[in-house]
């Protein structure tokens, strides 16, 4: 059976999920590990890692069925309620709120065990299709 | 129903709060302002926000995206599509 990680088109090291199942065709649960407590080394919070590991996880459901790529567009309303360390681990939960065109909007939570721990609305969006080769000539 | 410059006024107002439109009021936007391309300068993100609007709002679903451009285009065509289809159901 394939993983629905195999429809990502990142991969270690840019994978953030590191398990994704999905529920129905509007929700999906996944599991974000935290490796190391300063992945980046840049002034960039690694928290930011938990929101894009749903939005990775959300990337199946908008277009784990398609070829085409996607992308994630914006991040809104997002919070976190603390700074995590290296070893922890979080249940992901995100559901599909609605559609249109090539825009897809996710709710997504992130669960330290049973507490929440960040939240985070964010969309995913369908590239655009290639423009022809020889339009506009 | 309310009468359309009520429901243009309300269209408004769930606009700037749905789009966080800072130091905004109804008042700023003309009924036949373009939403998208000039004008306001929406985004396809925002159009996505505006049918999540209408739904939760008004209860109505908004599936093609290609007839939803030109009920889009400025809060007068907005609040017509909006009577209407609210109409339509009333009346069903």
């Amino acid at each position: 059976m394939r993983s629905p990680l195999a429809g990502l088109p990142h991969q270690i090291p840019f994978r953030a999920t590191s398990r994704i199942e999905v529920v129905d065709e509007e929700r999906a649960r996944g599991v974000f590990h935290q490796s190391a407590a300063d992945a980046l080394g840049r002034g960039i919070p690694i928290e930011i890692f938990v929101i894009e590991a749903m939005a990775q996880t959300a990337g199946v459901l908008a277009f784990g069925r398609s070829s085409e790529p996607g992308f994630l567009s914006a991040i809104d309303e997002a919070r976190i309620d603390r700074a995590l360390c290296g070893g922890e681990s979080f249940r992901l939960e995100v559901r599909l709120v609605k559609s249109f065109g090539r825009i897809h909007r996710f709710d997504g939570v992130a669960f330290d065990g049973v507490t929440e721990f960040a939240r985070a609305r964010f969309y995913l969006a369908a590239q655009d299709e290639a423009p022809e080769e020889n339009e506009g000539r | 129903m309310p009468d359309l410059d009520s429901l243009k006024h309300r269209l408004k107002q769930l606009l700037i709060e749905r789009l966080k439109f800072e130091d905004m009021t109804p008042d700023d936007i003309g009924d036949d302002d373009p939403l998208f391309e000039g004008g306001l300068g929406l985004d396809s993100i925002d159009a996505l926000e505006i049918v999540v609007m209408l739904e939760s709002e008004f209860g109505l679903k908004i599936k093609n995206e290609s007839s939803a451009r030109e009920h889009f285009r400025s809060i007068g065509s907005l609040a017509k599509f909006v009577q209407e289809r609210t109409a339509v159901r009333a009346d069903a």
